[in-house]
């Protein structure tokens, strides 16, 4: 899975804050062009992760992060502050879930446009206009005028991606960016970060809790779960033939329109807090196939069989076709 | 418009226009709904739909400004406060933001006991062992052991919260439950066990509900009949069923759309990989 192609490498990452340890070792890789979608719910490490990689995390001894980030072969964790600097301009640009946090309320769209480009003003001016039209957005030159609030949810989280998109970044992160948004607008807003990220050949790194929108949308897709990578591998293999328990159990938890027969069953009991000390597989306590061996030995992430190694699982008893192994 | 009524709905909302002050058009415009007892009705909308106005109105928490509210047959007095207050006590709400919704400064124990101190429903105030049993009771029907009586609620998870919100609203016993979004703050693994707790209590207690969501595919999973909300207006109704696999509004075809699905997600997939081609 490792090769020079990789735009972002991200190699047994930890990340702690304060004597807490957030992130336990994960590692992921994404390519030029391609989206990897990182699943998992609130507090498992997800953003965390993704700010780690332009080092948008507080400094040590609030939070510390050890392992690599490559970037473009480049050790991020090694950069100086004006290498930094070139990085979160024009390498990996951030979307985040809630657009109107994201924009300066006291500042036009225009000024906050023309902010991250260079050159003259009139230059700049023509760039914020054409960004804001490639993000779908109409009538772009009067919008410039306009301040955040006069906008939609909609339109606002286009503005964002437009800032974000601006300086062609090769990596875009997109942090749950429609979870704030209806689900109308929803499918539009991911459509279009979909449509730019293949028009400019950027990577995208989507992080969402929601499967139904990696179905349709991400290359491959990596499952976190309390700080630890559960899962990971192509989009179709994953979510066809999961072989964690805890992605069974997140695809099984979602009420589908065409209706239940049975009443879902959910995942019983809780994410574990960050900082409990766990001896074995961090989804033990949740899980219907629990063994002994899964309350004293975490498992680590293996090849799944047969997938070429594009797939892989952390579990003592992954699941075959989906289902448990009856015995 | 099909299956037009309900027999005899426990709450009947008819023609009801709320126009907030200073706004120009109303949040909500000539709404009727009928929910009958015993069953869980939706109402589904996006944001600035109108759906949460229209809850608070069946709450009694927000006098519409035209149009008639009935409880069992009989007229709310809007106007009047004594008339809100028994209403109140008839239907109580659950709300999206569990964390908003509790005292921060009292214990989980303190919360349900001032419901029952408040509302005095059912029981003898001077028996504080009285009041102390239906409290163990209630914590028990939501599935909250009794050792969460003493803690804040910054103590407990999401899902924790919500069923003390539940706890809460079904304390007086009320005839109706106005439950808001009840899971749309909470973690995805969670959000079944709080569904299933609502349809639980549905089945065991036969507690009518009113269930506001936006999620089409949560509403198809908890409710029998739902109406569907879009800029203030009802544009149609029906039961689940018929409504999700064949609905006649367009809105409501654009919202099925707009589900996220894996299932559909991975046929999309295929339909654009030929499309490449």
């Amino acid at each position: 899975m490792r090769n020079d192609d990789n735009i972002v490498d991200v190699q047994n990452l930890h990340i702690t804050f304060g004597a807490t340890e957030v992130v336990h070792g994960i590692s992921f890789a994404i390519q030029a062009g391609e989206t990897l979608a990182l699943v998992g719910e609130s507090g498992c490490g997800k953003s965390v992760s993704a700010l780690a990689m332009a080092r948008l995390l507080p400094f040590p001894p609030v939070c510390t992060v050890e392992g690599k980030v490559l970037f473009a072969g480049q050790d991020v964790l090694s950069f100086s502050a004006s290498r930094l600097r070139t990085l979160r301009r024009s390498g990996i640009a951030y979307v985040f879930q809630d657009p109107a946090v994201a924009l300066h309320p006291n500042l036009t769209i225009g000024y906050q446009m023309c902010e991250a480009l260079q050159g003259s003003t009139a230059d700049r001016k023509k760039r914020a206009i054409e960004g804001l039209a490639l993000a779908g957005l109409r009538e772009p030159a009067a919008l410039m005028k306009r301040y955040p609030f006069t906008l939609s949810g909609g339109m606002q989280q286009r503005v964002v991606i437009a800032m974000a998109l601006a300086r062609e970044p090769q990596v875009l992160v997109a942090d749950e960016p429609t979870t704030a948004l209806d689900v109308t607008i929803q499918a539009q807003i991911l459509d279009l970060l979909v449509r730019l990220q293949r028009k400019m050949g950027m990577a995208m790194l989507l992080i969402t809790h929601n499967l139904g929108l990696v179905a349709a949308r991400a290359d491959r897709v990596s499952v976190m779960y309390a700080g630890h990578l559960v899962e990971t591998g192509p989009v179709e293999r994953v979510l066809q033939e999961p072989a964690h328990p805890y992605t069974r159990g997140l695809l099984d938890v979602v009420p589908r329109l065409e209706g239940h027969a049975q009443p879902l069953e959910g995942i019983p009991g809780m994410v574990p807090s960050a900082g409990e000390d766990l001896a074995g597989c961090p989804f033990a306590s949740r899980c219907r196939y629990r063994q002994d061996v899964c309350e004293v030995q975490n498992p680590c992430l293996q090849p799944r069989h047969g997938s070429d190694g594009t797939c892989a699982v952390a579990c003592h008893f992954p699941l075959e076709g989906g289902k448990h192994r009856a015995g | 418009m099909q299956d037009r009524s309900v027999a005899e709905p426990l709450l009947a909302l008819e023609d009801i226009t709320v126009h907030y002050e200073g706004k120009n058009r109303p949040a909500v415009q000539h709404a009727s709904i009928q929910i009958a007892p015993g069953e869980i009705t939706g109402l589904v909308g996006e944001s600035g739909s109108g759906k949460t106005t229209l809850g608070l109105v069946a709450a009694g928490m927000l006098r519409p400004t035209t149009g008639r509210v009935l409880f069992a047959g009989r007229p709310v007095d809007m106007q009047e406060r004594a008339g809100m207050r028994q209403h109140r006590r008839n239907v109580q709400m659950v709300f999206q933001d569990p964390a908003g919704a509790l005292n921060p400064r009292m214990t989980i124990g303190e919360t349900l006991e001032e419901v029952l101190y408040v509302h005095r429903v059912a029981l003898d105030m001077r028996d504080r062992a009285q009041r102390l049993a239906r409290r163990d009771a209630l914590l028990d029907a939501v599935g909250l052991s009794s050792h969460l009586i003493s803690r804040y609620p910054h103590a407990l998870s999401g899902g924790q919260r919500q069923r003390v919100g539940i706890a809460r609203a079904l304390a007086v016993n009320p005839r109706l439950l106005v439950a808001d979004e009840p899971v749309s703050a909470l973690d995805v693994s969670v959000q079944v066990q709080i569904l299933n707790l609502f349809k639980k209590v549905n089945a065991e207690l036969g507690q009518t509900c009113l269930f506001v969501a936006h999620d089409l595919a949560v509403v198809r999973y908890m409710c029998a009949r739902a109406y569907v909300m879009e800029d203030g207006i009802i544009v149609e109704e029906g039961y689940c069923h018929k409504l999700f696999s064949n609905p006649g509004h367009p809105y409501t075809q654009q919202l099925i759309q707009a589900v996220p699905d894996v299932k559909k997600g991975l046929e999309q997939r295929k339909m654009s990989l030929f499309e490449s081609d």
